[in-house]
C-alpha cells in the first residue's frame, strides 16, 4: 500500500474516532431539531393557553360604533354590547370585566381596534394583548358572514396557492426546484466550512504536538503526508456530509416530507452539468481551504493557538454571506464578477452564481480553469508553509521567517 | 571492537551547516562502516542532532555530501532505516499495537508481517497486554520502549538514535543496549549519540567527537584513548585526596583520574599519594585516560555531561 494511502487511512480512523467528529456530525442537527420541536411546541402551549384563557372570561364588553360586528358571530353569552365606551372601560377597570372592545367610526380608515384588557391573575407579561386576535376576528368573521354568495364565501375562507409557469425570452423559464440541486451543494459547502476547521487542525497540528514529525519525514515523502492527510480528511467530511444529509432527508420524511409551497423538485428537474460544476467548485473550494488550514496551522505548536491563527482565514470564506443579497440582486455585476475569483470567496460565489444559472459557458471554463489553479497553488503553499513549521515545536513560525524560507526556497 | 574494514554504509563529506549567522557545523567528515556500533560524541548544542537530521534529509546542508549507501537519504530508502530522534515523539491518542504497525507499514512492512513483528516486539518488551492501550496512559518507560520499537519494527539496516538513554531507568537502559547488541548481531550498523561515555565504551566499536561544529577524534575507542595518553592513573581510595602540582585530577567521592603534569611519572605520583596518612589506596593502576575524562578535558570545565 503506497504511504499516501496508509497515512489518508490513518487521517479517517483517527478522524471518526475523535468526539468533536461526532459532536458536529450528530449532536448539531439533534441540537437544531431539539430547537425547532422546543420553539414549535413552545407557541403551541402558549397559544393553547391563550385559548383557554379566552375559554375562562366571563365578560367581553364590545363597543361597535362603527357597526362593522354581526351579532351572530358573537352569539356567546360572554359577550355583550354597549354604547358607552366609558362606562366599557371603567367595567374593566373595575374588574367587572375582562376586556373591552372598540371599533370607532373611522375604523376603516385607521385600521385599528382599541382593546381594554386586565392582566391574567399570574401577572406574566406573556399574556398581554391575549384579546386582541379575538378583537380583530370578529370584525373579519362579520365581514365574511356578510358574504351573500356562498362561493365567494367559500373562497374567501381559503388559502389558496398558486401554480406558476415563467417565460424568459419565449421558454419556459427554471423552476424554483431547478435550483434544488446546487442551492444544496452550497449548503453542504457552507456547512462543511462551519464544521470541519476544528478537526483539520487538530489534525495538523497532531504531529506536532506529539513531536512525531521528524520520524515521519524520515519515513514518507512531505508531499504524500500533506495529501495524504487532505485525503484522509476530505473523506471523512464527505462520510460527514452523507451523514448529515441522510440524517437531514429522515428528518424531512418523519416530519411530513413536503417541500415549501411552490417548489416542485424531481430527479428530471436535475440539470446534471450545472450540478457536476457546483461539486466541482465545493471540492475545489473544500482543498483550497483545507490546504490553507493545513499550511496555516502547521505555523503553530497547537490546535488553538492555530486556532488564532485561521480565524482571518476561515472569516474570508464565510464573508461573502454578508453582501449575498447584492450577489442574488445582480449576480453578474461588477461586485458577483470581483468575488468570483478572489481565492477565498470564489467558491462560494460561483456557487452561488451557478445556481442561479448567470455564468456563461465562457465563464464557466474560465473559472473551472481559475479554481483548478488556486487549488493546486494552496497545495503547493501548503507543503511549502508546512516544511518551514513542521519542526519547530515550541515556537509558533514568525511571519519574518515563513517569508524568508518562502523566498529562498524559490 | 572492529576496524572499518566494511564498506561505509554512512559517509560524510565536508559537511557545513549554519542556522542564520551561527555556524553549527563546519567542513565535518567521518565515515560508518556497515555493520559498526557507531558513537556520535558531542556537547549540548555541538551539532550532532543536526548532523543526523541533514543526514536523513529532513534538514537541507548547506555545504558537503551525506550519503546513505551511497546516495543521499530519501524517504523512498526508509524501508533500510530505523531513526529515534532526540525529540521523542509518539501519537499519544494512538494505540500501542496500531502505532507500530503503522510505523512498519509505512517503512514498507507489509500489513500482515508488520501484526506479527509488532506482537513479536510487544512480547520481547514485556507489553503485549498492553497492545490496545493508548499510549499516553503508559508509563514513560513504556513510552520509550514504544518509541524504539517504532525505530526498530522494519529491522533496518541502519539504527540512528539519537540519545536513545535518555530519561531510561537503569532496567530499561540494560533492555535497549541488549536490543542494539541484538540487531548489531544481525547486521544492522547502529549510530547512536550519548553523553554517557561509559556507554560509548561498553558497545562503540568507534566514535566521532565534535567540538563547535568541527571534529576533534575519530576513530577506533581504544585507539582514541591510546592516543589521547596511555600514563592516566586511575585510582580508588578512602579519605581526602589531596592537590598537587604534580597532577591534575578530577575526582568522585572514592575514584580519581590523574593526568601526571609534564616530566612527572606515575611513581613520583604513588609516592606522593602514600605519603600522605589520610588518604588509603585501595586500588592504583595507569592506563589510557576514560572517554569521559577525554571528553571534559576537549569540551573544558564549561561543559555539562
Amino acid at each position: 500500500m503506497s504511504d499516501l494511502k496508509i497515512i489518508a487511512r490513518r487521517e479517517v480512523k483517527e478522524t471518526l474516532r475523535r468526539p468533536i467528529f461526532w459532536i458536529s456530525t450528530l449532536v448539531f442537527p439533534l441540537f437544531m431539531a431539539a430547537i425547532l420541536f422546543l420553539n414549535n411546541a413552545s407557541e403551541k402551549a402558549l397559544a393553547q393557553k391563550a385559548e383557554q384563557q379566552l375559554k375562562e372570561a366571563t365578560k367581553i364588553i364590545l363597543v361597535d360604533k362603527a357597526g362593522v360586528i354581526d351579532p351572530a358571530t358573537v352569539s356567546d353569552k360572554v359577550f355583550e354590547f354597549s354604547d358607552n365606551a366609558a362606562s366599557a372601560k371603567q367595567a374593566v377597570v373595575d374588574g367587572q370585566a375582562d376586556a373591552t372592545f372598540i371599533y370607532q367610526t373611522d375604523i376603516a380608515k385607521t385600521g385599528k381596534v382599541q382593546v381594554i384588557e386586565n392582566q391574567t391573575s399570574d401577572g406574566n407579561p406573556l399574556n398581554i394583548g391575549r384579546y386582541n386576535d379575538l378583537a380583530v376576528n370578529l370584525v373579519q368573521q362579520s365581514a365574511f358572514n356578510s358574504i351573500p354568495d356562498p362561493l365567494s364565501r367559500q373562497l374567501a375562507n381559503e388559502t389558496l396557492q398558486t401554480d406558476t409557469t415563467t417565460y424568459h425570452n419565449g421558454q419556459p423559464a427554471k423552476q424554483l426546484g431547478d435550483y434544488l440541486a446546487p442551492a444544496l451543494v452550497l449548503g453542504a459547502y457552507f456547512l462543511l466550512l462551519i464544521l470541519t476547521p476544528n478537526i483539520f487542525l487538530m489534525s495538523v497540528t497532531e504531529e506536532k504536538e506529539n513531536r512525531a514529525m521528524e520520524m515521519i519525514l524520515t519515513a514518507v515523502k512531505l508531499k504524500d503526508f500533506i495529501l495524504g492527510k487532505l485525503s484522509g480528511l476530505t473523506l471523512a467530511a464527505i462520510a460527514q456530509i452523507l451523514m448529515l444529509a441522510s440524517i437531514s432527508i429522515v428528518g424531512f420524511i418523519i416530519f411530513g416530507g413536503n417541500l415549501p409551497d411552490g417548489i416542485n423538485f424531481s430527479l428530471s428537474s436535475i440539470n446534471w452539468v450545472q450540478l457536476a460544476l457546483a461539486v466541482f467548485y465545493l471540492l475545489s473550494g473544500f482543498i483550497i481551504i483545507a490546504s490553507l488550514l493545513i499550511g496555516v496551522g502547521s505555523l503553530a505548536t497547537n490546535a488553538r493557538e492555530a486556532g488564532n491563527m485561521v480565524g482571518p482565514v476561515i472569516m474570508l470564506t464565510i464573508f461573502p454571506i454578508y453582501f449575498i443579497t447584492f450577489i442574488l440582486q445582480d449576480p453578474s455585476g461588477g461586485l458577483a464578477l470581483g468575488t468570483s475569483y478572489f481565492p477565498l470567496t470564489a467558491p462560494f460565489i460561483l456557487q452561488v452564481r451557478n445556481a442561479l444559472g448567470v455564468i456563461p459557458t465562457s465563464e464557466v471554463i474560465f473559472s473551472v480553469i481559475t479554481l483548478a489553479t488556486y487549488t493546486v497553488a494552496a497545495v503547493f503553499l501548503s507543503l511549502s508553509m508546512f516544511k518551514v513549521g513542521a519542526l519547530d515545536y515550541n515556537k509558533r513560525v514568525s511571519l519574518k521567517r515563513l517569508r524568508n524560507s518562502l523566498i529562498k526556497r524559490k | 571492537m572492529k576496524e572499518m574494514s566494511k564498506q561505509p554504509i554512512v559517509k560524510i563529506r565536508d559537511f557545513s551547516k549554519a542556522f542564520g549567522s551561527k555556524q553549527v557545523i563546519k567542513d565535518l567528515s567521518f565515515e560508518v562502516g556497515s555493520g559498526e556500533v557507531f558513537a556520535f560524541l558531542g556537547a549540548n548544542g555541538s551539532g550532532k542532532t543536526t548532523t543526523l537530521r541533514c543526514l536523513l534529509g529532513i534538514y537541507e546542508a548547506d555545504k558537503g555530501s551525506l550519503k546513505v549507501k551511497g546516495h543521499k537519504y530519501q524517504s523512498s530508502m526508509s524501508a533500510i532505516l530505523g531513526y529515534m530522534p532526540e525529540e521523542r515523539g509518539l501519537y499519544l491518542n494512538g494505540r500501542v499495537k496500531e502505532t507500530l504497525i503503522y510505523f512498519a507499514e509505512l517503512k514498507g512492512v507489509s500489513r500482515l508481517s508488520a501484526h506479527k513483528r509488532a506482537t513479536d516486539y510487544l512480547q520481547r518488551v514485556e507489553l503485549a497486554s498492553l497492545a490496545e492501550s493508548k499510549i499516553k496512559n503508559l508509563s514513560s518507560g513504556q513510552q520509550q520502549k514504544i518509541q524504539i520499537g517504532t525505530a526498530v519494527i522494519n529491522n533496518p539496516e541502519l539504527l540512528i538514535l539519537d540519545e536513545p538513554t535518555k530519561g531510561l531507568d537503569p532496567i530499561n537502559r540494560q533492555l535497549l543496549l541488549e536490543l542494539l547488541e541484538e540487531h548489531n548481531r544481525r547486521g544492522a550498523t547502529i549510530i547512536f549519540s550519548t553523553h554517557i561515555m561509559e556507554e560509548v565504551e561498553e558497545i562503540a566499536d568507534r566514535l566521532v567527537m565534535i567540538k563547535d561544529g568541527q571534529r576533534r577524534l575519530y576513530g577506533e575507542v581504544n585507539k582514541v584513548k591510546r592516543e589521547f595518553g596511555s600514563n592516566t592513573i586511575h585510582l580508588k581510595f578512602s579519605g581526602k585526596l589531596p592537590t598537587s602540582k604534580l597532577y591534575t585530577a578530577r575526582s568522585s567521592k572514592y575514584s580519581a583520574e590523574l593526568r601526571p603534569a609534564d616530566a612527572i611519572s606515575s611513581d613520583q605520583i604513588l609516592a606522593f599519594l602514600a605519603s600522605h596518612k589520610d588518604l588509603s589506596i585501595s586500588n592504583f593502576d595507569v592506563s589510557s585516560p576514560s572517554l569521559r575524562e577525554i571528553f571534559v578535558q576537549l569540551h573544558g570545565e564549561e561543559a555539562k555531561l
